[in-house]
């Protein structure tokens, strides 16, 4: 796994970002200027989205025919997700050579070419500019010099992989591929969710949480905190700590692979410490907890990819994440809920149903966007201050139960060190 | 145009004006029960304003015109909003706030096999116990409506919200 390699020129607040220090304990330490400098965020966009990784774009089945387009995001940059003629597909910023307005003003459709309100420059589905109004003047005047190369000025093309209907791309040409930038772990879990069967498109749900994009990705590589806030998810048994399950960094740490088994409501040693758990309440509707066993290995899993998106699978529904930061303190995540071609009716029934433990009003996601935002809150006014990260010791060695943080230090790890602190 | 064209259009069903007014009155009544029981974050008075066999979801405009099934908040079935409203007041975790919810714009849009087919807007305004209100969610209820014993209930809610993204959550039904 080829690390990321610094930049040779970078702007004004990348260079500012190195001024800052990180905590002498190392990775079992989050200096709280991460969450909220916007020198760091400026950084972190250059060199992580726009650097030499693979981010998640859209799903085959969002775009299934030539022509049909939707805009994504690579960061906090817009770029359009098109079908092309021969049904392969193209990445392209969304933003015109000309002025940089936005070319595309929709957020999805199906489009021949592609042509720039403002003076109507056109481009083709591929992102080449096929045409300038009044590129030869009017009535033998103006019009632009007879050395503009219309081929240099098309939009910005980005690297793309589909990988089992899942569709990533890269601005950067140097980007190592898409296996080897997973590794072998991340990759066999990405494609047990998408093994290149048809998927079938469920619905969105978007929210912005006004906390740091790293807060929300931590919090995925984070199986300790499940076992304690989500009393949902520990009452009727979809997520406990005294489940079989894995933590598992992925190649240098930067992603992380958490696993679990959904056990149904029980008692044990370990609800004694779950001081949500409650024993009294059961649901009227069970379906809401009870999955049908769709992968053999029974496992639900939640895959931090970097940088972009978590791939969760629990119960039965299938969700990517995708996570868009705005702003040192705000990030959007855009779920988008599918399933597959050949789902049963009475699996895509309880696809629908347990999409509801998750997004904005999920039984167990709405914990987790009101609590991020209160670390926001904390972080913003103790920038000097730092988390302490070492339940489950201080190193970043896999382990094999929940009461632990070291995905969060596998990933500090391999942060500190590709941005240079 | 004349109200009774109007009354006519409205009512999709041949209904006299008197009667499309009582009507009104009667959704109104329900309307405003609903919304003050979502103002007052009372989960289980929130459930008493379903038949049996209903069906609510918050949904986006996005998720609604583009026909996907997925809602950001559904209940399938009176016992889906049951434990919806258990989970409000048991499990979940959330920041304390205020709600008001203020509705404009019913219509009534038809009436079939004993049902009434109606609509509303909603707007709805978010205090945090230190912070400035904000509006939330704007959008319009799709709603189908029947008789219950002596009062009207919702069969089928929909909160189809405008809102591109929710403001970091969904906690009370809209």
């Amino acid at each position: 796994m080829a690390s990321i390699p610094l930049q040779e020129t970078e702007s004004r607040e990348a260079e500012e970002a190195k001024n800052r220090r990180w905590p002498a304990e190392g990775y079992t330490r989050i200096p709280y200027w991460v969450y909220t400098d916007e020198s760091v965020f400026k950084k972190e966009m250059e060199r992580f989205f726009h650097g030499p990784t693979w981010n998640y774009v859209a799903l085959d089945c969002e775009i299934p025919n030539p022509g049909d387009f939707k805009r994504s995001w690579i960061g906090n940059t817009q770029v359009i997700v098109v079908r092309d003629k021969d049904g392969s597909v193209n990445v392209v910023e969304n933003r015109c050579a000309h002025k940089g307005s936005l070319v595309c003003w929709k957020n999805k459709g199906n489009a021949k070419d592609f042509t720039c309100p403002y003076h109507q420059w056109n481009y083709d589905l591929k992102g080449n500019l096929q045409g300038v109004p009044l590129k030869r003047g009017a009535l033998g005047q103006g019009g632009m010099p007879k050395d503009f190369d219309q081929k240099k000025w098309g939009l910005r093309k980005l690297q793309v992989t589909n990988r089992g209907g899942s569709i990533w791309a890269s601005f950067d040409p140097e980007v190592p591929d898409f296996e080897s930038y997973c590794g072998p772990e991340v990759l066999s879990y990405v494609d047990r969710i998408f093994p290149g069967k048809g998927l079938r498109l469920l619905g969105y749900s978007r929210q912005i949480i006004p906390c740091n994009w790293k807060m929300y990705f931590e919090n995925l590589k984070d199986p300790y905190h499940a076992t304690l806030l989500h009393a949902f998810f520990i009452t009727f048994g979809l997520w406990r700590a005294d489940s079989k399950s894995e933590s598992v960094p992925g190649t240098d740490g930067r992603h992380g692979i958490m696993v679990s088994r959904n056990e149904g409501k029980k008692t044990s040693e370990a609800t004694k410490d779950m001081s949500r758990f409650k024993g009294e309440f059961d649901l009227e509707d069970k379906d809401t907890v009870t999955p049908i066993a769709e992968f053999p290995d029974r496992k639900v899993v939640g895959i931090t990819l970097f940088p972009s998106v978590v791939l969760q699978q629990q119960a039965n529904t299938l969700g990517m994440r995708h996570i868009i930061p705005r702003s040192a303190k705000e990030v959007e995540v855009s779920w988008t809920f599918f399933g597959y071609e050949d789902d049963s009716p009475e699996l895509a029934r309880l696809r629908l149903r347990h999409s509801n433990l998750m997004g904005p009003a999920g039984f167990v996601s709405i914990d987790d966007s009101e609590v991020l935002t209160q670390c926001q809150f904390g972080a913003n006014g103790a920038e000097d201050g730092v988390a302490v990260i070492e339940m489950g010791g201080k190193d970043t060695e896999p382990q094999d139960h929940m009461v632990t943080e070291v995905l969060i230090r596998s990933f500090y790890k391999f942060y500190k060190e590709a941005m240079g602190f | 145009m004349p109200v009774e064209t109007a009354a006519k259009m409205e009512s999709g069903a041949g209904m006299d004006r008197a009667e499309l007014r009582e009507l009104k009155q009667e959704l109104w009544e329900l309307y405003e029960d609903y919304a003050h029981a979502c103002d007052r974050q009372d989960f289980q008075a929130w459930t008493t304003f379903f038949t049996q066999d209903c069906e609510y979801k918050a949904i986006s405009k996005e998720n609604f015109d583009e026909g996907l099934p997925h809602a950001t908040l559904y209940c399938d079935g009176l016992g889906m909003v049951k434990d919806r409203a258990l989970a409000l007041g048991e499990t979940a975790v959330f920041e304390p706030r205020h709600l008001r919810h203020f509705i404009s714009g019913l219509r009534v849009n038809g009436l079939s096999d004993g049902a009434i087919e109606a609509q509303a807007n909603f707007l709805v305004v978010e205090s945090m116990s230190d912070r400035e209100p904000r509006i939330v969610f704007v959008g319009t209820y799709v709603d189908r409506v029947v008789r219950d014993g002596d009062g009207l209930k919702f069969q089928s809610r929909q909160a189809v919200f405008d809102n591109y993204r929710v403001l970091a959550s969904l906690v009370v039904p809209i």
